[in-house]
This record gives structure tokens, C-alpha cells and sequence, in this order.
């Protein structure tokens, strides 16, 4: 959903400004940006304006990564199922990346092997994901590693629980 | 105590660089290049290593270029001392990475200084030990290449830059700091500057694995054109502890905010007091920012209390613009400390705090908005004593403040604000033992939302009677 509108007030701070911005998007949704600094209301407006390609991109990401916390994998709000799907895949390779093996698996498990079985290019699948082929390299190689340890994961698992 | 001996002709290996006293003279005076080490990391590894109490002595020339990462892993004080005068501290100590991909490593818990040296990066100056302690004083970080940054990654870890320079030379595009996993930044009259290219944020990105901390004192920042924290701070779930303090530090006419985006969680803040790119404004700024709400500090361009005693070069004085967000609650109010002053509170005569605020439309009572006064017991004096404005039923409706358009006077901009709401709280202080003389600590909290009407507090706190 974009935003609709913006509500901008710029107030003099010592020998400049600094203006307050209030989004609201189609849904009703409203999200406040802190302040930035400007040189007046008109700078401040366009700066604003100038301001909300990225905002919007920022409301989806928000959304992909609330479906990822919630267990979603379908479209959620303004994420498609290609931005949800590509949230659970860079929640895994966090996940690996912060040690917890067992939680990257079940994160990646979802998407990244029918992305592989797919055939499709790195370079086609970076476009498709909004990414750099680096990223889906990345991904592969943490699920595949992974996967090769699926065993090991669920026993290390079982022994946690067995221990807790 | 032994002294490592390193410059970039050396040869020595193993114990070869070692010397038992410390030396002094001209560096010939080691005699063979088998008798110092050809870089730092050498020197470090060397049998015996070098400990906490032992120095690695830098010549000033020495000029070492690798390739390759650079790992300096020992607990140990390095310092660049004159090549003629092996006794007395010198700048001038280089060591290069060439390319784009190999880092300066900091890994394990070593604790090290470096003083007097200059550190080339190839790609980043990476800290990434558990507890480890960086210290740099009088050195030269200079980032070359785009991306370059201080990848401090290190679980509890300390950075601090002391009296030092950091140059990024080709455009760090993004951020200089990324940091996560608790670890603290500190910088002490540190200047920041961009030969080539622009440099965007302080900090960008980062932020996970409990966050990081950073503290700013009398450094020139002026050099950022994007935030202090950018592209962190939006995802409630990863992005942890963000708490970036500043005091007296030089901003960019450039800097387009002081954060990119609103802070979601608690343990998120950015303070900046004293930091502007204006002189004036420097004696004065104050700006805090939490996940609700901004509160910045304004002067008699905007609303300001005029009949203050407390007042700036030319008689200014200010007030604290609160702009708090629909987060704000009576019970999870926006907090911020109100600089105070020394006050008399053992007399009668003077023996209640008085503080004002103004607001346009919005009838403020003692449930949305209050102070807290912290101040010494008046007989034992070690002993601080909470006082409150604040309704102590706190789900009652609250009492409107008293009305003190009487006695005050609020402009904006010199213009007399006629209809506004102009309040003053007066805090009790002669209970029990009542108080002493003293600096008391004074927390407005505001549990309203004031996104379309803004509170401002005069920076002016007096000590009153009943």
C-alpha cells in the first residue's frame, strides 16, 4: 500500500531548521520518520517527498519480516510472496550466520531448494528477489551445507530437548 | 618488561627483536636488521610473545605493505617511537594493506593500544574477539576504498579513538561504523574526514546481537551527509540496543537527520548535546531521540519562555520542544533529563522547584505530564530523595497544572503567544527533612501524544517559595 499523504511541519532550530514527517498510507497505516534537518518548509516537503520511494520499501521489508516472525509464507500486507519468501531465506543465512544451525535450517527449508531445483540462473533469480547474485550464492551455500547435516541438526536437536 | 623492536627493514624471527632494557639513541644502535621485526604482527609473534606489560617500539619510518589481512593478536601496548631517539614517542609508524578484500584483524580477547601510528585499510579495520580492547591514540585510520569501514563485530568489545583521524579517502559511501554484538565505540577529539567522495552515516547498519553502543566527545563529525544511525533501528525484532551519546562534536551543514529510522525498541536513543555546525547554537544544542518521541532544544527564533534567569551569550535562552508520538502513555512516557542548576532548597523561602511549560491547545494535567526532582536529603545529605508532580493515583483523572500565563511570558519567534496553555509545576521539597543546597536531577516525563501540539519546557528551573 503507498503512502497517500504526508504531513510535514518544519520548526527553526538556532540558525536552521528541522522538520517532523508523518506518513499515511493507503491502508491507514501511518509511520513517523524523525526529524531531518532542511533549510524551510518548502526544502523540507521535497525532502520529504524525495524521501518516500525508500519509505515505501522499507513498509514491505517490515512486512516480510513480520510474516517471517509470525510463520507466515504467503503474501502479507504489502509483501509479495517473492519479498516474503526471499525475508525467510535471509532470516536463515542471519540464523547461520549467529550460530543457530537448527533455526537457519527450518528458516531455509521452505523456499531455497525448489529455488535451486528451479534451474533459474543466479542472475535470474537476483533479478526475481530484488538482490545481487552474491546474496543467492550465499543462500544456496548455507542451505546446502545444511542440508548435507540434516542428521546431525535433528539429533543435536533431540539431545537439547532431551537435556532441557 | 621487554621491548619488541620493529621497523620495516627488520629480519628478525622468533626471540631475535627482543631487548631487555629499554632502548634509547639511534636506531642503529640495535645494530643487525636481526634485531627488530619486520612488521607489527611479526613482533606479536614472536617466542616469547609479547604481554600486557611489554612494548612493541615502532620506528617512526617504518613503512610495511602486505597484501594480505594483517592480525594483531596479542595483549600488548604498540607505539611509534623517533627512529633518531629511540626514547621519545614519535607519529609516523605506517602499515598498508593493498587491494580492496584484506582487513586489519582484531580477533580473541587481547586488550592492546596503538599510539603514533597510521593504519592503511585495504578493506576494513575489523575487531571481532570476544571482549576485546582496541585502544588508538594519535593515529591515523585511513579507510581507502569504497565500502571501508570499522567492522566491529566483537561480543562486548571496546573501540576507542583517542585524539586521532580517521580519512576516508575514496568515498566510504555508506556508513563508517558497523557494529553489532554489544560492542562499544568510543571516540575522544577524533576528527572525521572525507578526502574523496561523500561518506553517508556514522553507523549504518549493524545493530543485531544485542547492539552496540557508541560515545562521542569533541569530535569534528562535520564530514557525514546522511545520519548518525542510518539503516538500523526500523525492524523491531533484530535491530537490538542502539544508544549513540554525543557531546561537543562539530556536525555537517550537510547531515540530512540524526537518525534514518524511527527507533521501535526501549533500549534505543540517540543523545546529542553541544553538537552543531553553528556557533551559537553549539552553546545550547540538545536533541534526544527514543522510540517515542524526539525532544530538541529551540531558541527565540521559535517558542521560548522570555522572563528567565537562565540565559546564553546575548541573553538567549531556550526552551525543550517535545514532540512526542502516539507510543506515549501516562504509563510509558517520553523521558528526558531537564539540565539543572545549583539551588538553594534549605531555605524556606526557596525551598520549591519551579519549572514552566507551554503548550498551544492541549490542557495538560498531573497524570500526562509531570516531574520527577531527585535532591539531597536536607539533614543526610548521601541520602537522595524522590519527589514527584505526578497524581500518585495513577489511574485517577488528573488536575490541570496552575494556570501561569500571569506570571509568564511565552513568545514564538518574539511574537506573545496569546490563547496558549502556559502552565507551571511547582515540586514540594520541605517534606520529611525537606532538602539540602544542591544540584537536584529533574526527569520530565510526558505520556501524551504531542504529534500536533508540541510541549515546550523552559530550560529555566528556580528555586521558589510555597
Amino acid at each position: 500500500m503507498p503512502i497517500v499523504s504526508q504531513k510535514v511541519v518544519a520548526y527553526k532550530v538556532g540558525a536552521g531548521w528541522m522538520a517532523s514527517i508523518n506518513y499515511l498510507f493507503s491502508d491507514g497505516r501511518k509511520l513517523r520518520k524523525p526529524p531531518i534537518f532542511c533549510k524551510g518548509q518548502l526544502d523540507a516537503e521535497q525532502k520529504a517527498t524525495k524521501f518516500q520511494a525508500e519509505i515505501n520499501k522499507k513498509v514491505v521489508l517490515r512486512d516480510a519480516g513480520k510474516a517471517v516472525r509470525n510463520g507466515v509464507l504467503t503474501a502479507v500486507k504489502d509483501a509479495t510472496l517473492i519479498q516474503v519468501q526471499f525475508a525467510w531465506m535471509q532470516a536463515g543465512v542471519k540464523a547461520a550466520i549467529d550460530k543457530d544451525p537448527y533455526g537457519a535450517f527450518n528458516y531455509l527449508k521452505h523456499h531455497v531448494q525448489s529455488m535451486i531445483d528451479s534451474g533459474f540462473k543466479n542472475s535470474d533469480l537476483a533479478i526475481r528477489f530484488d538482490t545481487d547474485e552474491k546474496t543467492i550464492q550465499k543462500i544456496k551455500d548455507t542451505w546446502l551445507k545444511l542440508k548435507d547435516a540434516e542428521s546431525t541438526l535433528m539429533l543435536h536437536k533431540a539431545i537439547q530437548e532431551g537435556i532441557k | 618488561m621487554a621491548w619488541y623492536m620493529v621497523r620495516d627493514d627488520g629480519t628478525a624471527s622468533a626471540g631475535g627483536g627482543i631487548e631487555s632494557s629499554k632502548p634509547t639513541g639511534d636506531w642503529s644502535t640495535l645494530g643487525a636488521t636481526s634485531n627488530y621485526y619486520e612488521s607489527i604482527e611479526d613482533a606479536m609473534n614472536a617466542s616469547p610473545a609479547p604481554d600486557h606489560d611489554d612494548m612493541i617500539l615502532v620506528s617512526d619510518v617504518h613503512d610495511y605493505t602486505r597484501a594480505a589481512d594483517i592480525n594483531y593478536t596479542e595483549n600488548v601496548v604498540v607505539m611509534s617511537v623517533d627512529d633518531g631517539a629511540m626514547e621519545d614517542y614519535k607519529f609516523g609508524a605506517k602499515e598498508t594493506i593493498t587491494g580492496t578484500s584484506a582487513d586489519f584483524t582484531n580477533d580473541g580477547t587481547f586488550k592492546k593500544s596503538f599510539s603514533g601510528i597510521t593504519f592503511v585499510c585495504g578493506d576494513n579495520f575489523a575487531m571481532a574477539g570476544n571482549n576485546v580492547g582496541i585502544l588508538l591514540y594519535d593515529c591515523n585510520i585511513v579507510l581507502n576504498n569504497n565500502g571501508s569501514r570499522f567492522a566491529a563485530v566483537a561480543v562486548a568489545g571496546v573501540l576507542r579513538l583517542i585524539n586521532s583521524t580517521v580519512t576516508m579517502s575514496v568515498g566510504t559511501t555508506l556508513g563508517l561504523f558497523e557494529a553489532t554484538d554489544g560492542t562499544s565505540i568510543e571516540c575522544f577529539y577524533t576528527d572525521f574526514i572525507t578526502t574523496t567522495g561523500v561518506t553517508q552515516d556514522l553507523f549504518y547498519q549493524g545493530g543485531g546481537d544485542t547492539g552496540f553502543m557508541g560515545l562521542f566527545v569533541g569530535c569534528d563529525m562535520s564530514t557525514f551527509e546522511g545520519y548518525i544511525i542510518g539503516g538500523v533501528g526500523g525492524n523491531e525484532s533484530s535491530d537490538d540496543r542502539l544508544d549513540v551519546q554525543m557531546y561537543n562534536c562539530v556536525i555537517g551543514a550537510d547531515l540530512t537527520g540524526w537518525i534514518e529510522e524511527g527507533f521501535l525498541n526501549w533500549s534505543q536513543r540517540l543523545l546529542a548535546v553541544g553538537c552543531s555546525e553553528d556557533n551559537a547554537h553549539s552553546r545550547w544544542q540538545f536533541y534526544q531521540e527514543t522510540f517515542n518521541g524526539t525532544v530538541t532544544s529551540v531558541d527565540d527564533a521559535s517558542v521560548i519562555r522570555t522572563n528567565s534567569d537562565v540565559t546564553f551569550d546575548g541573553g538567549k535562552t531556550i526552551s525543550f520542544r517535545i514532540d512526542s508520538t502516539s507510543d506515549c502513555t501516562p504509563w510509558i512516557p517520553l523521558i528526558f533529563k531537564l539540565p539543572t542548576k545549583f539551588l538553594p532548597l534549605s531555605a524556606a523561602t526557596t525551598d520549591h522547584i519551579e519549572m514552566h511549560m507551554a503548550v498551544e491547545t492541549m490542557a495538560l494535567t498531573d497524570t500526562e505530564f509531570w516531574a520527577e526532582v531527585n535532591h539531597r536529603d536536607g539533614t543526610d545529605l548521601k541520602i537522595p530523595i524522590f519527589r514527584t508532580s505526578r497524581e500518585l493515583n495513577l489511574i485517577a483523572d488528573g488536575t490541570p497544572y496552575d494556570d501561569d500565563s500571569g506570571s509568564s511570558i511565552w513568545e514564538d519567534n518574539g511574537v506573545d503567544l496569546v490563547g496558549w496553555n502556559e502552565y507551571k509545576i511547582s515540586v514540594d521539597t520541605t517534606e520529611g527533612a525537606g532538602a539540602s543546597d544542591s544540584v537536584p536531577s529533574l526527569l520530565i516525563n510526558c505520556g501524551v501524544d504531542t504529534t500536533s501540539d508540541p510541549i515546550y519546557v523552559s530550560i529555566n528551573v528556580n528555586a521558589a517559595a510555597a
